[in-house]
């Protein structure tokens, strides 16, 4: 069913992202909504991996993996812009 | 297979971050934060190559290390992020304070700009002319300058005390009251009013004050300029023009062009041209013609030269009639010495011409007059003999009719001679008349009569009486003549074209205004007797000497030319004054004044004796012409008188000491050598008071009268005497005795 690992990351992720949305602006780190998506497409990731191990294995499991694709991409992007450029 | 393209994506994605972060640089990027980003994306570099790898079924630790890494991650990113705000808001914490510190160092740098504008504003206010003042919406007063209180003589602790409206008086108060009003709704007012200051002294100003609205306030701020120098300056400028459009004198300024700038209102009383026909034109406007052109070079030259010119000209009106002036025209420079105006200041000096010439006319009138009289009297004497030797010559003669005749017409010749000496003597006014109170109305009705019978019927005769009071002092005889001399004249100028001849009785006032028309006469009532006639007209050539003697324009005719002559020294006789006004072709005026007298009764005049009077007493005659005596001893022996002639006035003395009561008249000489006739009538008297002095004489003073009154002497005849004049003086004086005896 679930592993411990996933159900910690999964917490840490969503506390990680809910500081994330708490504390940080867009008006204080440019870019950083890129980044913000990224983090939150990475604890969907997180959900998926979880939710993989109950239903629809294939399914959910490619949806982990886009996850992490996008979030890369956001990520690369978000810095590209927080580098000022 | 699409899992792993995913994977390569992601990893290549995180790579690509990886990346950025390690060549990034900036506030995002400083140490902590970039290592914390550097691991947590190279964690999923690791975590996305492992993925990869895991498709390829590797190892059991890159699954492990998986787990890690996303354990680590969010705390790695959350960390970095929280590292890169912080160092953001040190940098902006750095920045805000760089840009504090630059705010305040510029607030300083402001501040010392403001100070310095405050103090040169101060400096400003302070050293201005006049006074400045602020008040506030209640009227006080929160800044003036120094002038304020060094003006008014307030002192800075008594300032702040005067509300605006303090510092007036009266109608002024008024005046300013309505003022701030007006500064409230307009925003701004300019006004004159009188200040006062400490001392109660009333200083005009010239108050100007701007409504200003601080920090949502209204303040009153404004200057005031004392007007005291303005005023007086003002004034004098006012007093001066005044002065200059009142003068009676023309005074006109032109430009170097000789173009008129300005003229005051004398200019065109006298020229008859308007300013605004004046202005722009040139002076030679008032060119007569009548000026020579080297005097205006002259004129031209001297004060273009920066010097004064002083001169006489002849100018013509806008009418064409000419007038005489005294000019000055001065050259007016700045304050470069460079002529920049021309000032004339004229005078108008055609009546004092006039005068003048009429002075000099006058005088030299009187000067021929007493070369005249002085010839008529030795003329006199010698025509004395003349007519008595003849009139005795007649009585001998009286059965030779031919001799008779003749001698009778050299007796008539004498007569016109002894006429033509009596007007010489008139005209010089050296005979004396004796003026009565006349009334010449009924003489001027009996003169138009007279000329009715003797002038063609071609010349229509206009009498015109308007005066019922024309009582002057005059001999009636003369009046008489004066009018037929005037009228004969006239009836001469019309003889041949016939014409209208008036003559006219009115009053005329002189007064202070039209007795400069007449230099000779005094303010008062006059009778005018106007002759006035449509004949020929006498030329401007002859006008002027129309009352000279012997001036004649009718020689041909037989005229003597002492008719006007005799007209003028009767009319000065008489206290008046005569002028002549002519146009040739037109005709010719004469205005003759007289002054009127108060109406006295009429007298009745005394009759002439027709028969010779006689008589049988005795008489001394003394003169110094021994023909005369010669004459004169005859004439009155053929009387009857028993007479004894002597030449010598002392001989007449010595006889007369000897046989003082033998003699019952003395008649003697009046100009003798050694004695005049005065002289020996006093010494007569002396000798015995009640003795009768008849004088002789050929030249009549005008105080004869007045002597011979102070001397007693009896009476007077004038030469050269007739018998019946010597026959009827002689009885008239010893019957005057008879009487008193």
């Amino acid at each position: 069913m679930f592993q411990e690992s996933e159900i910690i990351t999964l917490m840490i992720g969503s506390i990680g992202l809910w500081l994330m949305l708490r504390f940080f602006n867009e008006s204080d780190i440019p870019g950083l909504k890129y980044l913000k998506a990224g983090c939150a497409l990475m604890v969907c990731a997180y959900i998926f991996t979880l939710v993989e191990g109950v239903l629809f294995l294939t399914f959910f499991n490619f949806l982990e993996h886009v996850g992490y694709a996008l979030s890369g991409l956001l990520f690369a992007f978000g810095f590209w812009k927080m580098s000022g450029r | 297979m699409a899992v792993a393209l995913l994977d390569i994506v992601s990893a290549l994605g995180f790579l690509s971050a990886f990346i950025i972060v390690i060549k990034s640089r900036g506030a995002f990027f400083e140490s902590y934060s970039k290592a914390f980003f550097c691991f947590s994306m190279g964690l999923y570099v690791f975590v996305g190559f492992s993925n990869i790898l895991q498709h390829g079924n590797i190892t059991d630790f890159f699954d492990r290390f998986e787990d890690y890494a996303e354990i680590l991650f969010f705390p790695l990113i959350v960390f970095a992020l929280y590292i890169s705000k912080t160092e953001i808001e040190i940098q902006r914490r750095r920045k805000a304070e760089v840009t504090l510190m630059h705010s305040q160092a510029s607030l300083v740098a402001r501040q010392d700009e403001l100070l310095k504008e405050k103090k040169f504003t101060d400096t400003v206010i302070k050293t201005m002319t006049g006074i400045f003042y602020v008040y506030d919406e209640n009227q006080n007063l929160i800044r003036w300058n120094k002038n304020h209180e060094t003006l008014t003589g307030y002192s800075a602790e008594e300032l702040p005390q005067r509300k605006a409206l303090d510092w007036f008086k009266g109608d002024d108060k008024d005046t300013v009251a309505q003022g701030l009003q007006q500064l409230l709704t307009t925003g701004e007012n300019t006004l004159e009013a009188n200040m006062i200051m400490k001392d109660g002294s009333a200083v005009p100003y010239l108050f100007s004050a701007r409504r200003l609205e601080v920090d949502g306030k209204d303040y009153l701020a404004g200057i005031g300029l004392d007007l005291s120098l303005l005023k007086k300056a003002q004034e004098e400028l006012t007093r001066l023009v005044t002065a200059i459009e009142q003068a009676d004198e023309i005074i006109t300024v032109t430009d170097v062009e000789g173009r008129i700038g300005y003229v005051n209102p004398a200019f065109s009383v006298v020229t008859g041209y308007s300013r605004e026909e004046a202005l722009g034109q040139k002076m030679s406007i008032l060119k007569s013609g009548k000026v020579k052109a080297l005097v205006y070079r002259e004129l031209w030259a001297t004060i273009t030269r920066g010097r004064v010119w002083k001169g006489h000209f002849v100018n013509k009106r806008k009418d064409g009639s000419l007038y005489e002036e005294d000019a000055t025209i001065s050259p007016v420079k700045n304050d470069a010495n460079e002529i920049v105006n021309f000032v004339a200041v004229e005078r108008d000096v055609t009546g004092q011409y006039k005068m003048q010439e009429q002075l000099r006319q006058s005088r030299k009138m009187e000067s021929i007059g007493t070369l005249a009289g002085g010839i008529a009297h030795d003329f006199n004497n010698i025509l004395a003999a003349i007519m008595g030797y003849t009139e005795l010559s007649l009585d001998d003669v009286q059965d030779r009719p031919a001799t008779h005749t003749s001698l009778k017409q050299v007796l008539e010749a004498c007569d016109r001679a002894k006429e033509l000496i009596s007007q010489i003597l008139i005209f010089s006014r050296s005979k004396t008349v004796h003026k009565t109170p006349i009334k010449i109305g009924p003489i001027i009705t009996e003169v138009c009569g007279f000329l009715r019978s003797t002038l063609p019927t071609t010349i229509e005769i206009k009498p015109q009486i308007n005066i019922k009071h024309d009582w002057i002092m005059a001999d009636a005889g003369q009046f008489h003549q004066i009018c037929m001399n005037l009228c004969t004249n006239a009836g001469q100028a019309m003889l041949k074209t016939g014409g209208e001849l008036h003559l006219t009785l009115d009053e005329v006032i002189l007064n202070e205004n039209n007795v400069i028309s007449y230099p000779d006469l005094k303010a008062g009532s006059y009778v005018q007797i106007t002759i006035a006639d449509t004949g020929c007209g006498i030329t401007s050539k002859n006008l002027e000497h129309v009352f000279e003697p012997y001036f004649t324009t009718r020689k041909h005719d037989g005229g003597t030319g002492l008719g006007l002559a005799v007209v003028h020294g009767i009319v000065k006789d008489c206290g008046g004054d005569i002028k002549v006004y002519s146009e040739s072709g037109t005709g010719t005026v004469f205005h003759v004044l007289f002054p009127v007298i108060e109406e006295v009764a009429e007298t009745q005049q005394p009759l002439q004796p027709e028969m010779l009077p006689i008589g049988t007493e005795s008489i001394l005659f003394v003169d110094d012409e021994e023909a005369l005596v010669d004459v004169g001893k005859k004439m009155l022996e053929r009387l009857g008188y028993t007479v004894k002639g002597v030449t010598r006035a002392d001989d007449a003395l010595e006889l007369f000491r000897k046989g003082k009561d033998s003699f019952d008249l003395v008649i003697t000489d009046k100009t003798m050598p050694h004695m005049t006739g005065f002289d020996l009538g006093i010494e007569l008297k002396k000798i015995r008071q009640d003795i009768p002095v008849l004088m002789c004489t050929g030249f009549q003073d005008k105080d004869i009268d007045e002597k011979i009154h102070e001397t007693g002497i009896a009476g007077y005849v004038l030469k050269p005497i007739n018998m019946r004049e010597m026959a009827v003086k002689v009885r008239e004086v010893l019957d005057t005795i008879h009487k008193v005896e």
